[in-house]
């Protein structure tokens, strides 16, 4: 494509944006170097779409292969933004998670991560929201194994929802200033919140708030790319090359710390801060006239620092305000651990203590009253995780973490999106991630709700997922499904009485093996506890049991199939 | 609701005297676009080489003798016979698909290594 840029000089420049997700893996391989996994003639469509009468792709709107990159082994995959806003299906979901698994058995030089999606595909909600968090476990499989995770931006559809916390949960990000990523998309906050919280039209603020200079300047992005395939092909070729031979070492407790102390010194610095200008102000050393112009060499040039120089911020300021429970909580967790065989504060939504099982003494931490989950609250998740792990780092046998997910989703907060509610949502699931790692077991029980954002980033991470009675789990009521849709409400209604896969429902995620089990009234939740902590299994075999139950047929062997492909050409 | 058509229609064989391998896909599933995926037919004994099939899969409904048009159009003044076309169509107009159709066609030759 050739065309004038805004000196009036002719250049031949090829656009990112513009580009489809072919174009661009093919433009930043290597020359003929690309080969699909699971192409376009192998038919992997959406079952689900055809079901409502919806147009399928042969790809399902993923790229997923292999190539070499100045020479060196890579994997790849490649959303397309275009068909169906990039967002995230089974038969989607699968081929993602299904190289990532290659990756670690492969061990190739690095993967790459061209995300351009709006997160869950809403017309196969459940499955899509299971498919993210088999994602991020992939994903953290991946950086366990020391192979380095690059993510590069710069699509129309940005990377929001799910897909927005998948990509702070990778190693690296580059992206261009046309690129976006946040967590809830500002119509969504508009429409829920009001025009007054964000004018989900005014572009200007929108870019503001999600968009690439922001994002670099807040230090979510680690280079800023010009919107031109060359500049990506070379920025990936560049970090290529700089990617130690022996892998990279995984996030150590001391690193999660510093990522703690880090986003809230952020929190602190940008307290009421509503508009991105005023971070671009501080950390540039130009005015709003040359950031606007300058590309992204001016613009790197011209940062002063990416995070907050604020420190000794304290890792103990999720302890602030703790008290007592209330009656209602008491009779929670009496009826849960026995009572007298708790100790647990709260405060707001935030729910913290150590109590006695049958299996011995837990940690629980979690959420309550239906938290929203903005920045305060996530970062009061991540610093109990992070205590936790502390308290018995020399211990032989970790204590488990008994994770209360009762949340109504992400707080919608155009506040909490500028600074960057996707990374810290990231941060409490790599934080999550590491517990794992050092030996605790982890055990979810839903209470009340558990929703989208709020789900994903912490109770959906947990080695068994238990629903307590009467608990509803979602992506999105059927009605406002019905209003993003422009399906009829009494047809999907029709529709959720055969699928399990969109409609809301904790048996419905059962079915799907998103949820290990569903626990009764009748049930005595003592016993049931211990059960579930005897049968914690760190391995995420949620597909397999999706499978099994027969709510989701194809993640299992869609996976399995693209891992073999990559497999077979070692 | 989604519209099943399917035509065969003559055309001048693609290629003489070459196994015909190549897989291309074209274009995106997007309102006002389609993807075409281009495969030999060679697994299909009733398709002979001077036959090129096409497979539409639209979204909208009730348009067959304007795609009967533009295919046959394109079957006559392209050498696509052996050759099948599978679309999944989010209601392209008739010049888009006639374009698509086109550069499909040239794509799938430069698969095979025949530039046009």
């Amino acid at each position: 494509m050739v065309g004038c840029n805004g000196g009036g000089r002719v250049s031949t420049r090829r656009s990112f944006l513009e580009a489809s997700a072919r174009e661009r893996v093919r433009s930043l391989l290597d020359p003929h170097s690309f080969h699909e996994f699971c192409p376009p003639s192998e038919r992997l469509v959406s079952p689900h779409l055809a079901q409502l009468s919806l147009s399928q792709a042969f790809d399902d709107g993923i790229v997923t292969g292999r190539g070499l990159i100045t020479g060196q082994k890579v994997l790849i995959a490649a959303q397309e933004g275009r068909f169906n806003g990039g967002s995230v299906g089974e038969i989607h979901g699968a081929k993602l998670v299904g190289l990532l698994h290659a990756a670690i058995l492969q061990k190739p030089a690095a993967v790459l991560l061209l995300i351009d999606s709006g997160g869950v595909r809403l017309h196969e909600a459940n499955a899509g929201i299971i498919a993210i968090s088999e994602i991020a476990r992939a994903i953290l499989d991946v950086r366990a194994e020391g192979i380095p995770v690059l993510v590069m931006l710069g699509g129309s559809c940005g990377a929001f929802g799910g897909m927005g916390i998948m990509v702070r949960l990778c190693h690296s990000v580059f992206m261009s200033e046309e690129g976006r990523l946040s967590l809830s998309g500002p119509e969504v906050i508009e429409t829920v919140m009001g025009r007054d919280e964000f004018d989900s039209k005014d572009r200007a603020l929108v870019w503001r708030i999600t968009g690439g200079k922001l994002r670099r300047a807040l230090g979510e992005v680690d280079k800023l790319v010009d919107d031109d395939l060359a500049a990506f092909r070379n920025a990936a070729a560049d970090w290529l090359k700089e990617q130690p031979a022996s892998g990279l070492a995984p996030l150590s407790y001391q690193d999660l710390c510093v990522r703690q102390e880090t986003l809230l010194a952020r929190r602190a610095e940008f307290l009421n801060t509503q508009d991105g200008r005023e971070i671009l102000a501080q950390r540039l050393t130009i005015n709003e006239n040359q950031w606007t112009l300058a590309n992204s060499d001016e613009f790197e040039t011209a940062l002063n620092r990416t995070e907050s120089e604020l420190t000794q911020m304290h890792l103990d300021a999720w302890k602030e305000g703790l008290h007592d429970l209330n009656t209602e909580d008491q009779i929670f967790a009496d009826r849960l651990f026995g009572p007298g065989q708790h100790q647990l504060q709260y405060s707001d939504y935030f729910v913290v203590g150590q109590a006695k099982t049958l299996q011995g003494t837990v940690h629980v931490i979690g959420t309550r009253d239906r938290a929203p989950i903005g920045m305060d609250v996530a970062l009061k998740l991540s610093g109990a995780v992070l205590a936790a792990i502390a308290t018995d780092q020399n211990s032989s046998a970790p204590l488990p973490i008994v994770m209360i997910s009762e949340t109504q989703g992400q707080l919608l907060s155009r506040h909490d999106e500028l600074l960057g509610l996707n990374g810290i949502l990231a941060h409490v699931a790599l934080c999550v991630d590491l517990a794992r790692r050092s030996g605790h077991r982890l055990i979810t029980l839903i209470r009340q709700e558990a929703v989208s954002g709020g789900f994903l980033s912490f109770g959906m991470l947990g080695d068994r997922i238990c629903a307590l009675p009467d608990s509803q789990v979602r992506v999105m009521d059927l009605r406002a499904m019905a209003r993003v849709t422009k399906i009829p409400l009494e047809r999907l209604e029709g529709l959720a009485k055969q699928s399990a896969v969109f409609a809301p429902g904790a048996e419905n995620y059962v079915r799907l093996g998103g949820v290990h089990e569903q626990w009764t009234i009748e049930q005595d939740w003592v016993e049931a506890l211990a059960l579930a902590l005897d049968h914690c299994s760190a391995v995420d075999e949620r597909s397999t049991l999706g499978a099994k139950r027969g709510g989701r047929h194809l993640a299992a062997s869609v996976a399995e199939r693209v891992k073999q492909q990559a497999l077979a050409f070692a | 609701m989604m519209e099943h058509l399917n035509f065969q229609l003559p055309s001048t064989p693609a290629i003489q005297g070459q196994k015909l391998n190549a897989d291309v896909l074209c274009g995106i599933v997007s309102s006002g676009n389609l993807e075409i995926l281009v495969e030999p037919t060679s697994g299909d004994r009733k398709l002979t080489s001077d036959i090129c099939l096409v497979i539409v899969e639209t979204a909208a409904e009730g348009f067959g003798e304007t795609w009967q048009a533009v295919l046959t159009q394109f079957a006559e003044t392209h050498a696509a016979g052996g050759l099948s076309f599978t679309l999944n169509d989010v209601g392209a107009t008739p010049a888009v698909v006639a374009l698509r159709m086109a550069q499909a066609h040239e794509e799938w030759l430069a698969a095979m290594g025949v530039g046009e």
